[in-house]
């Protein structure tokens, strides 16, 4: 069975999640079965074939019945021979060892999923790619983490009425930056100009807007991306360290201003886009040169920027785990922007949306787009916004993929019935787009396995702290460790001359038999 | 599991790499192993603690095999010096019965004929009597010899080139079956099934064939070939030679020993690993299980085996260690 399923290239966390026996490493499809092998394999009494639960046991017995000393676990791989260790099942695994072994397993999937991709020819493939990617971003404690951070933020929101508006607008430049440079600077330099009144006037609106924009993220989630995905995507985009820095601002400079000063760390970069109310491009890729795709997507950007600024703030707030990711690599700006915590939250939602949205994975572009949705939805309140949201939507198909990323798309289509319709189409688009996005996943998500040669830097920056980073890095590593396709080595691989004959042929072994051999011989 | 206290480490070792181990086929205390330092080792494994070394017979260059004649106070031994020697180890007095034209790699006795078998490098299987002292007849082979295991009235001849001549001892002029070896690699050690029916084969690439004697279609079906001594490590699967390979007297399983210095207990006829020691520090040399079966001494030493091919072959590698077997340890499964 287990091979089977090996063979049906399971996910990486069936692997994981395999009962596996210390002490030789193999694993099994059930826990009983492992149990069973190690009392058979392991504990078993080589006097009287009794069958122990542990080494412990075995010692015991051993010495009760057999007075004999137990020394080492039988059938062990070497280093493991240590009766020390109480180990029942997959109990008592000393936690170097679990981890080891997570590496290994990581690894050789890691290593599958190349070679796979290799020998199908479809580099790009981008469907398995993202799968990696999320089931490492799906790590237990990092989710945890965002969901902490995500309650928090939730928290600090509820209390914060006027702050919210601003809060979002924070949230969402960090987010945004990350995914799209563009976006993100569409969203700073615009609402600084004439957004920057909206938001004042707003505000109310902004809050429900934002608020309720997590809330759907949720739902649209749901149907593509795992429970966790949503989650701690929403949670985190919503950064909890920012909100509450945010409200204070806000409640200093007002709603609009708010936005700005929370970004305090971008605000460097926004001023330079504000100046450039045009040239947005070039500051971006400056900031942004990890992310290519931001770069790409700049000249749509323009529009965007022009379309929706004012409420890209809000929205981005609330899709902040659609873009952040495309921020956090390619953007130095993003610690400005968010927490560490943000920064991992940014990171996680990354890997989720690009997975979840195109299936095969989310460009960083993507996330742009979908901050321009946001706008749309958080907007909607206003309806004056909306209209001029539509329109770059539409231009921006690509963009508004993004929008599958759960948040997004739930304002939308919610607000704007019509841009429902261009929902249903962004999912078309992003796989096709996926290619150019998926290599930007790709980079990320193997930019620890150092497949990718951009935006590489940028994952690692903003992953670092997190499980997610140490799974992936390990793989590049240790790549080759694990079982597929393994290399033979011979440890004498001379075919003819046999290793006897190689050794007589050493200096100190040299021997001349004298023509009368036999005779010499016999004096001896 | 357990590895209970029942493995010794013999006192006094060769010097250098060994080449050879064999217990006496009636005394199971005494056991002969031949040594790259040139002498020919005798010891007696129940004496003390940890053995003790009875006496030795030197060549004038190191020592490739040795055997055992019709009873303890017949041994026999062959080496690079070309020579095949006779001795007794009470009166310490030797004779040589032969001399080959190369090193010799390989000696076996057969108890039928009562005669010493010989192969070496030399292309030749030579028989001597051991009675006279003389060499009683000479047979080319194709290639060199690299090892020789005979059992009632078959001699198995394995030699360079994957070729392996079987031959019946009565009628030595002709071969009576010429083969191939079933693995892809040089032979290394072929031994011969306690009950007659066949034998086993070892190469370098990691891999025993159990072969038959029988030339019938079915019993050849019975034949196969199975992976063994192998590791990974750093992701490269690496594969060491099998040097060894020893049968038990009484139940028919069969011990490899490797370069990795792993020694396993196998049932030839369940296809079933039966145990795996503990890993020895060096590449397994030799290994030969008592006449009684209780016993099963394992040769390690260092060298082109294990990889160590830089000519420098620690002496401290050498060791040799005797495991006293449990009740039914190496039975077969249905025995």
């Amino acid at each position: 069975m287990a091979k089977k399923k090996k063979r049906a290239n399971p996910e990486v966390e069936e692997l994981l999640a395999r009962p596996w026996c210390y002490y030789c490493e193999r694993d099994f499809d059930d826990l009983k079965i492992l149990i069973a092998h190690q009392k058979a394999k392991h504990y078993k009494c080589e006097k009287c074939g009794r069958r122990l639960n542990t080494a412990g046991g075995l010692r015991v017995h051993m010495e009760q019945v057999h007075k004999e000393q137990l020394e080492a676990v039988d059938n062990a791989i070497p280093g493991r021979e240590s009766i020390d260790l109480e180990i029942f099942g997959t109990e008592g695994i000393p936690e170097s060892e679990v981890a080891a072994h997570n590496q290994r397993i990581l690894s050789a999937f890691a290593q599958r999923e190349a070679d796979r991709r290799a020998g199908s020819g479809q580099p790009g493939a981008g469907s398995k790619r993202p799968k990696i990617d999320i089931s490492k971003d799906l790590d237990p404690d990092e989710i945890k983490k965002k969901l902490e951070a995500h309650k928090k933020a939730m928290a600090a929101a509820a209390q914060g009425t006027s702050g919210n508006g601003a809060v979002p607008g924070p949230q969402s430049p960090g987010r945004s930056a990350s995914p799209g440079q563009g976006a993100y600077e569409v969203q700073g330099s615009p609402p600084q100009g004439a957004y920057p009144q909206v938001q004042a006037t707003s505000p109310p609106p902004f809050q429900q807007g934002v608020y309720p924009i997590p809330q759907a993220p949720g739902p649209y989630p749901a149907p593509t991306y795992p429970p966790q995905n949503q989650g701690p995507f929403p949670p985190a985009a919503y950064g909890q360290p920012p909100f509450p820095q945010q409200p204070m601002q806000f409640g200093r400079g007002g709603g609009p201003p708010a936005s700005f000063n929370g970004f305090q760390p971008q605000q460097p970069q926004h001023p330079s886009f504000t100046h450039n109310p045009g040239g947005f491009n070039p500051p971006q890729h400056n900031q942004f040169q990890q992310g290519p795709p931001p770069h790409v997507q700049h000249p749509q950007h323009p529009q965007r920027h022009q379309v929706p600024p004012v409420p890209p703030l809000p929205q981005a707030h609330q899709i902040p785990g659609l873009p952040p990711r495309p921020n956090a690599p390619g953007l130095p700006p993003r610690p400005n922007f968010n927490n560490p915590g943000m920064g991992g939250m940014n990171n996680g939602g990354f890997g989720r949306g690009g997975p979840s949205g195109s299936g095969s994975g989310g460009g960083g572009g993507w996330n742009q787009p979908p901050a321009h949705q946001q706008q749309q939805g958080g907007f909607g309140g206003p309806g004056a916004y909306v209209p001029p949201p539509q329109g770059p939507s539409q231009q921006f198909g690509q963009p508004q993929q993004p929008q599958p990323f759960s948040p997004h798309q739930p304002h939308s289509q919610q607000q704007f019935g019509g841009f429902s319709a261009t929902m249903q189409h962004h999912p078309h688009q992003p796989h096709a787009q996926n290619n150019g996005s998926a290599m930007g996943h790709q980079g990320r998500n193997d930019s620890s396995a150092s497949l990718t040669a951009t935006g590489v830097e940028g994952v690692k920056m903003e992953i670092p702290d997190t499980s997610t980073s140490n799974v992936i890095v390990p793989p590049t590593e240790k790549k080759k460790d694990e079982k597929p396709k393994r290399e033979t080595k011979m440890v004498y691989g001379d075919n003819e001359i046999s290793p006897e004959e190689k050794r007589a042929l050493l200096p100190r072994y040299e021997y001349h038999p004298p023509k009368s051999s036999v005779e010499v011989a016999t004096t001896a | 599991m357990a590895q209970a206290t029942s493995q010794f480490e013999l006192s006094s070792p060769p010097e250098d790499a060994i080449s050879a181990l064999t217990f006496s086929p009636t005394s199971p205390t005494r056991l002969l192993a031949s040594s790259w330092d040139k002498y020919v080792h005798l010891y007696d494994t129940n004496a003390g603690l940890n053995g003790s070394k009875l006496t030795a017979l030197s060549h004038a260059a190191p020592v490739l095999d040795c055997c055992f004649g019709e009873n303890d106070g017949v041994l026999f031994s062959g080496g690079l010096d070309w020579l095949v020697k006779q001795w007794d180890p009470e009166t310490g007095a030797e004779t040589t019965l032969g001399s080959h034209e190369d090193g010799v790699k390989s000696v076996c006795y057969n108890q039928e004929i009562k005669s010493l078998i010989s192969g070496s490098w030399d292309h030749t299987i030579r028989l001597f009597d051991p009675r006279a002292s003389t060499e009683t007849s000479k047979h080319h082979q194709p290639h060199k010899i690299f090892s020789t295991s005979t059992i009632n009235h078959t001699l198995v001849v394995a030699m360079a080139s994957r070729s392996v001549y079987l031959y019946d001892v009565r009628n030595m002029s002709e071969p009576w079956q010429r083969r191939e070896s079933s693995l892809k690699f040089q032979t290394r050690t072929v031994r011969c099934m306690p009950n007659g029916q066949g034998y086993a084969s070892s190469s370098i690439e990691g891999r025993i064939a159990v072969e038959f004697f029988d030339a019938s279609e079915e019993s050849q079906k019975r034949k196969y070939a199975f992976k063994c001594h192998r590791a990974v490590e750093g992701g490269v699967d690496v594969v060491y030679p099998v040097n060894a390979l020893a049968f038990h007297p009484n139940y028919g399983t069969f011990a490899s020993g490797g370069g990795d210095g792993i020694v396993s207990l196998w049932d030839g006829m369940a296809k079933r690993r039966l145990r795996q020691y503990q890993k020895y520090p060096a590449s397994i040399a030799g290994l030969s299980f008592s006449p009684n079966g209780k016993y099963l001494a394992i040769g390690s030493s260092s060298g082109f085996e294990d990889g160590n091919d830089g000519g420098e072959f620690p002496p401290e590698s050498v060791k040799i260690f005797i495991r006293e077997l449990a009740e039914g340890e190496g039975k077969g499964k249905g025995q």
